[in-house]
């Protein structure tokens, strides 16, 4: 016989033998069947990708859920997104991603460019039971502009918050807590500014103080590190900078903007703004003989004389001793500042002895310079202005500031007309810098809320900004609800206002956002270079 | 019958076949000889194209030793044994007008001594030997040289090399030796012009290879044209190097000896 047909008969004898000892087994018939319940999800795309734009697309998703017992209302339901490359070896964890625990999905999308999988799980809390859906979803990135406020969480971080556009450009969206993920000790927040020139050829971007450091906030991610440190930008620093200053001269002889830098020692630096930025030694030295305190205000024209003048842009820029209360000013030609020199009438001397606590100029408009001065013996605050020409500096105004003015916190100057406002706790006021002596109240807060920002914000990439034209010459009005727990952070409000020409004129709240996190400042994130 | 005819009459023509694609190769069955290496150079048989200039300069100051390697290599038969041969360091010829800035290197002082012999291995073509070159500050203001010859042996014989004329009509045979000189030579960048010399003066090396050691420049990074692009960190730079400058006791002067290291109008303040 052959080896295969012997193989043939065990097998068949095998299998005989396994089946007859099986029908021995009892059945003992304990069974005790239960319903199951049996949950699909619809609504959720899962053939396409959701393409959405970083901090201009609000994702939104309204799944139906059908079960087959159980009460949905009582479901629990979270929403994650996950880069594709995450890596729990390298620290990710799931609890990272989640971005809503509500049914419907409505989130702001705040995240990089890249490649992302969703999960939507439904849970069961009678049960413990999950289902979960996936879908895919791409993130593309624009450039990301808007308002960036830097709040206090308290912890000695900084929470970061964007006031963006959807994706429409029409409607204001709040992106919160930027940095919610970041791992990188930043510091508490003292204050923000913006850094380029005025078509954005060569730098832009803006940049964060706190109290350990300074750091510019790169890409459309916002990212912060210590790689963003401006410290690299200085040849003098050393394990930090603390800048108290940042203004950008747009209009110069060399064609190339000037950034000045104050730090909170009264140092004062100057380089070009461009990628090739970098400051050497400070100049807060009166005619290169005699070191001075810098008060952390820069007084620089924003406009330029075009009637032929060569150079057109040789404006001096002001400057103010601090310890020696006196004004100052330099030339692009000369190394360091000097005495300032007024031509024309004479309405104040130079040599004040009071304290600089706010100076700003004009936009496009003129070369005006508004400086105000606080007496150090008394509460009366001054006003001096000061008009920028070719190569000189006349005054015309000057006078004592009327109102509640010794309660200001904050000081803003008009982009273009001749007003000049001060905030207190929860009011604003409005003064005619011809006529200093009267305040107006035009904006009063609630008493719940404290005045935290009052500036107008200055934009330097002025024509490749979008709705700079508008919003540029809004009042930014931020306040923080008062009397409020450490742990409570969604306190703060934003506020833009318009101001009519007429001095006596109205004025109006426009745009309003609530649910920040406690505002320190803001700054208008502009159109950058590498957006 | 059949079957057993038609499987031998295959392989007769199986075997004829076969041998009718083999190929009688003529391979080199005579003797193996040495020289160095072209490095890429193969086409140039000029003057000095045994000479190695070994640039110092443009190399970080803190850097006092360097290791050159150089490849010598077989012309004949690859071996199953190794093959040894020494490279000696010989008297180099300084041109009589050349005396006064370039010196013979000095073995301990200006190279470490080094392992003359080396080997062809047994199934290679060639073979890298390496010499550890060392920078003294006689470099500044002296070039040294250094000439290495090979030196053939009843295995390793003298085959191939370029060959050269010089005006003496002396014949050269340049691929057995190498002459290393070794200098401090930083080129002058191509930025330095213009706006540049207000902030870093006249150009001189040692001004610039002063500007690279106290700075700590990459040198290779300060000769590249986005270097010289950094305007406004050269101008830190001048400025830092006068501040530098003017507490250094005893001043700094320039190759003349006379004349005071500073550097330009823009660097005064």
């Amino acid at each position: 016989m052959k080896f295969r047909t012997l193989y043939r008969i065990a097998a068949a004898l095998c299998s005989l033998a396994l089946l007859l000892l099986t029908s021995c087994y009892g059945d003992k018939g304990n069974y005790d069947y239960h319903d199951i319940n049996e949950v699909t999800i619809e609504g959720i795309d899962r053939e396409n990708v959701y393409q959405v734009y970083a901090y201009q697309t609000t994702l939104k998703i309204s799944p139906v859920i059908h079960s087959t017992m159980g009460d949905a209302g009582s479901y629990e339901y979270t929403w994650r997104i996950i880069p594709r490359d995450a890596d729990t070896n390298k620290g990710a964890s799931l609890d990272d991603f989640v971005v809503s625990h509500e049914k419907d999905l409505v989130y702001p999308v705040q995240l990089s460019d890249g490649d992302y999988t969703g999960f939507f799980e439904v849970t069961d809390p009678s049960t413990g039971v999950t289902w979960i859906e996936d879908f895919y979803l791409q993130v593309v990135s624009q450039g990301s502009t808007g308002w960036l406020i830097a709040c206090d969480q308290g912890d000695g971080r900084t929470r970061l918050d964007l006031i963006g556009k959807d994706s429409e450009g029409q409607n204001d969206v709040l992106y919160p807590d930027l940095w919610k993920n970041v791992d990188f000790e930043m510091g508490s927040p003292k204050r923000l500014f913006y850094v380029g020139d005025n078509y954005a050829s060569y730098i832009g971007f803006p940049a964060l103080v706190t109290d350990i450091g300074s750091y510019s906030i790169s890409g459309n991610d916002f990212h912060i590190g210590e790689d963003t440190d401006l410290k690299w930008y200085f040849g003098t620093a050393t394990d930090r900078i603390m800048i108290a200053n940042s203004t950008i001269e747009l209009y110069t002889p060399t064609w190339v903007a000037n950034w000045w830098v104050i730090d909170e020692d009264g140092k004062l630096y100057k380089t070009e703004c461009s990628d090739r930025a970098f400051f050497s030694f400070p100049i807060n030295i009166l005619d290169g003989q005699t070191e001075f305190r810098a008060a952390p205000y820069v007084g620089v024209s924003y406009t330029y004389n075009d009637s032929g003048d060569d150079p057109y842009y040789n404006y001096p820029a002001i400057f103010y001793d601090e310890e020696g209360r006196r004004f100052l000013s330099k030339l692009e030609a000369n190394n360091y500042p000097s005495l300032m020199q007024c031509s024309g009438r004479q309405l104040f001397d130079v040599t004040t002895g009071r304290d600089m606590v706010f100076m700003d100029a004009h936009y496009e408009i003129d070369a005006q310079v508004v400086a105000v001065l606080k007496d150090p013996n008394s509460p009366k605050y001054y006003l001096y202005g000061l008009m920028l020409g070719y190569a000189k500096i006349e005054q015309n105004y000057y006078g004592e500031i009327g109102g509640p003015v010794s309660e200001a916190r904050f000081f803003a100057l008009h982009p273009t007309y001749n007003v000049l406002f001060y905030a207190t706790e929860n009011k604003v006021y409005r003064v005619n810098l011809a006529d200093p002596g009267t305040a107006t109240e035009v904006i009063s807060l609630d008493e719940s809320e404290e005045i935290a920002v009052c500036k107008f914000n200055k934009i330097n990439n002025f024509w490749g900004t979008p709705g700079a034209d508008v919003f540029m010459y809004d009042l930014v009005v931020c306040t923080n609800r008062k009397n409020t727990t450490a742990d409570e952070q969604d306190i703060g409000t934003f506020r833009l206002y318009d101001i009519p020409e007429l001095v006596s004129g109205s004025v109006t709240e426009k745009t309003k956002i609530e649910g920040l996190g406690r505002i320190v400042d803001v700054v208008y994130k502009e159109q950058g270079p590498t957006d | 019958m059949k079957r057993i005819c038609i499987i031998i009459t295959s392989a007769v023509f199986a075997g004829l076949f076969w041998s009718g694609c083999q190929k009688d190769l003529d391979t080199y069955q005579g003797e193996s000889g040495i020289y160095f290496d072209h490095m890429g150079k193969e086409t140039q048989a000029i003057l000095r194209a045994d000479t190695l200039p070994f640039r110092w300069g443009q190399i970080d100051g803190e850097i006092l030793e360097e290791k050159l390697s150089l490849q010598v290599n077989l012309i004949g038969n690859v071996t199953d044994y190794d093959r040894k041969f020494r490279v000696n360091v010989i008297e180099s010829a300084i041109p009589e007008g050349l005396k006064d800035k370039m010196k013979a290197a000095v073995e301990g002082v200006d190279y470490q001594p080094f392992e003359t012999e080396c080997t062809i291995p047994a199934h290679e073509a060639s073979t890298t030997f390496e010499i550890t070159l060392l920078r003294t500050e006689a470099l500044q203001t002296e070039s040294r040289v250094l000439t290495l010859a090979l030196e053939e042996t009843e295995e390793l014989k003298f085959l191939y090399s370029r060959e050269v004329v010089d005006k003496e009509n002396n014949r050269r045979r340049i691929d057995l030796q190498r002459v290393i000189v070794m200098d401090e030579t930083l080129p002058q960048p191509d930025w330095w012009w213009g706006d540049i010399n207000d902030i870093f003066g006249d150009y001189s090396m040692k001004k610039a290879i002063t500007i690279c050691n106290v700075m700590e420049i990459d040198r290779k990074e300060w000769l590249s044209q986005e270097f010289g692009n950094r305007t406004a960190y050269l101008l830190f730079v001048g400025q830092f190097m006068q501040r530098w400058l003017n507490e250094q006791d005893p001043p700094i002067y320039e190759e003349d000896g006379e004349t005071l290291m500073t550097m330009g109008p823009d660097s005064q303040h």
